[in-house]
């Protein structure tokens, strides 16, 4: 039988959270080589697509997309694009976007396996391109694994469940 | 878009004197190389566009793969007229617009499905998926006995499919895909006809960009000039080198009828190699077969190709690495082969939304069709290392046009102008080094034609 998720020792829930918020704080300031040490070697970072199905279908027929993907990254291909952000070529991120991380509800439970445990909780993030006056946005869910490696939690894996079914922003140079 | 007596909306579209003078201004300076910014951006352009251009040419719509059975449906778009593409329980694939007979509404509100029939939400007229109607609530109270539901068929769209690819066209009296396509077909054909098992097809990828739908066709009309310097990170990275010098250019610029065309990178080095070679080894037995000799040889030549079917379908056979493991310690994992599908929609005059798909041959090992997906997404997606570096110069030249000095400031359409076509033995005419802007000035010729026609 399956056993349905708990929640996890208050002490745990707030390193989770705590490094919840961390990570955005390392994004919103592009400190991409200090994320990237917050990612477990064998990390699997998933940008799903949503699919629009008709509710009579959607009892059988999954809305998230099993074959196709905005993003679908290991370390490595993580470590080639933040690699690639620190060339002077990539000029979708130049200059810069501004992004903000608006997180809330979060949900720390425990995971399938006993060393892992997981989150659930929602991301509104705001991007200012140049100087253009209008914001772009993208609502969508993070479902995060995180494993304590050598006294340290690391992400070992991110699902990230966007609201709308065609992706709003023009590009993504950043990190959902 | 056919009435009753025959005569289509193309044939009695009022031009606006202001759009009618800006074309003829780009036709004239065409001629001379040049071309008005304002070709990106003005609104009524758009408005025209959607009636002469989309409304007359061949519009990509889906894959016969993405609704394999009966009843299976997909909505699309050709600009924005909402499209049902559905097999019929007869296993015949046709189009219809989303539009109730009776009053108008969408009905169909899903992107995707099966269905043996379309009930209209809003007074309940329900087609059968062959779009006949075949249910009219309390009919005789409503309407009388007189009411003949036959006369009511959902307004079927002419499709077309040609090696699985579905076109529609919104003329009865444009001619056949078969004629549209024409000598594109031998380009196509490498890309969706090595193997009898057909392809399998992703779902699409959409995305909105604030910009116009022809800075993306013009970009893909043989634009490989950018390379060295909008795709320097490909150099960087050490992903592509080749293709972040002015190696890039070494190919051939190819053009069909109907500004279709084709940029055929040859296979150069270890960094740029024949890229055949990564299909497994029972496709290429199978593409010998199938292909012509002379399509087989020019695809065992080369290193991608990346065509486009005028005025905005995208076809793209290559293998790149998947990730860093390739570009910092080389050789580890092998380019992977993929094919792609790419649409620009028009939805205003300074919005586009992108559709990515991604294709693999249906026989292809799992393992493969897992990997291929990969690097489709990393380097032909939103997200993809290639791919959003162009849309951040599409944005910027769709930003520019919106000036009032757009109309007077001219673009250059020079490079090439000074070589003669090379003798080539495949279809079309092509020119050598693909830093060329042939193939892009007989896209305008095609636009401007299908516009004051």
């Amino acid at each position: 039988m399956e056993t349905l998720p708990r929640d996890v020792d208050e002490k745990i829930a707030r390193e989770i959270t705590s490094f919840i918020y961390r990570e955005a704080e390392l994004l919103e300031d592009r400190r991409y080589i200090e994320w990237l040490d917050l990612l477990a070697h064998d990390v699997e970072y998933i940008v799903h697509v949503r699919i629009t199905r008709s509710k009579s279908e959607l009892p059988r027929l999954s809305e998230i997309s099993d074959k196709r993907y905005f993003m679908y990254e290991n370390k490595y291909s993580l470590e080639m694009r933040v690699k690639r952000l620190y060339t002077e070529y990539a000029w979708a991120e130049d200059p810069p976007s501004r992004v903000r991380y608006h997180i809330n509800r979060i949900v720390v439970e425990s995971s399938e396996k006993p060393d892992e445990v997981r989150a659930r909780y929602n991301v509104f993030l705001v991007r200012s391109i140049a100087d253009e006056p209008d914001y772009e946005f993208i609502s969508y869910t993070r479902i995060d694994t995180f494993r304590r490696v050598n006294g340290s939690w690391k992400l070992c894996k991110r699902i990230v469940i966007p609201d709308s079914s065609v992706m709003t922003l023009r590009y993504i140079s950043i990190f959902l | 878009m056919v009435n009753t007596t025959g005569v289509e909306v193309f044939d009695v579209i009022e031009m606006p004197d202001g759009v009618r003078s800006l074309l003829e201004e780009a036709e004239k300076s065409i001629e001379e190389y040049r071309l008005p910014l304002a070709i990106f951006s003005d609104p009524e352009l758009h408005r025209i566009e959607q009636i002469k251009l989309f409304g007359r040419v061949w519009n990509f719509l889906a894959h016969e793969n993405e609704i394999p059975n009966p009843g299976d449906y997909v909505r699309r778009y050709i600009g924005n007229t909402q499209i049902i593409v559905v097999r019929g329980e007869d296993g015949r694939v046709r189009a219809f617009l989303n539009i109730c007979r009776h009053k108008g509404m969408s009905f169909t509100r899903a992107e995707m499905g099966n269905a043996s029939f379309f009930r209209c939400p809003y007074h309940g007229f329900t087609y059968n998926n062959k779009g006949e109607l075949i249910g009219v609530p309390f009919r005789n109270i409503t309407y009388g006995e007189k009411f003949d539901p036959s006369k009511f068929s959902l307004i079927e769209v002419r499709v077309e499919t040609y090696n699985g690819l579905i076109f529609g066209n919104l003329s009865e009296k444009t001619p056949p895909l078969s004629d549209y396509l024409e000598d594109i077909k031998f380009y196509l054909d490498i890309v969706v006809n090595r193997s009898d098992a057909g392809l399998e097809i992703s779902h699409p990828e959409r995305f909105i960009v604030p910009a116009n739908w022809k800075v993306f066709a013009d970009n893909f009309s043989g634009d490989i000039y950018h390379f060295p310097t909008t795709h320097r990170t490909l150099a960087e990275l050490k992903l592509a080198p080749a293709l972040g010098t002015e190696k890039a250019g070494e190919g051939y610029v190819v053009m069909t009828n109907n500004a279709h065309g084709a940029d055929i990178r040859l296979a150069l080095t270890e960094w740029a190699p024949q890229t055949y070679k990564y299909w497994w080894p029972e496709l290429i037995e199978k593409a010998k077969k199938k292909l012509t000799s002379d399509q087989f040889e020019l695809w065992s030549m080369m290193n991608n190709l990346v065509g486009q079917i005028f005025p905005n379908f995208i076809f793209i056979t290559h293998a790149f690495p998947i990730d860093s493991r390739y570009g910092l310690e080389k050789g580890k994992i092998p380019p992977v082969p993929v094919i792609n599908f790419r649409l620009w929609r028009p939805i205003s005059h300074n919005r586009t939304e992108v559709w990515v798909w991604k294709a693999i041959e249906a026989d292809a090992p799992e393992e493969l069709k897992k990997l291929s997906i990969l690097v489709d997404i990393r380097i032909h997606g939103s997200s993809g290392l290639v791919f959003q570096d162009d849309i951040a110069m599409i944005h910027g030249v769709s930003e520019s046009a919106l000036s009032p000095r757009a109309r007077d400031i001219k673009l250059i359409y020079e490079a090439g102008m000074y070589k003669e076509p090379v003798k080539w033995k495949y279809p079309g005419m092509a020119y050598y080094i693909m830093f060329d802007e042939h193939w892009a000035l007989k896209f305008w010729k095609t636009y401007i034609k299908y516009m004051l026609e």
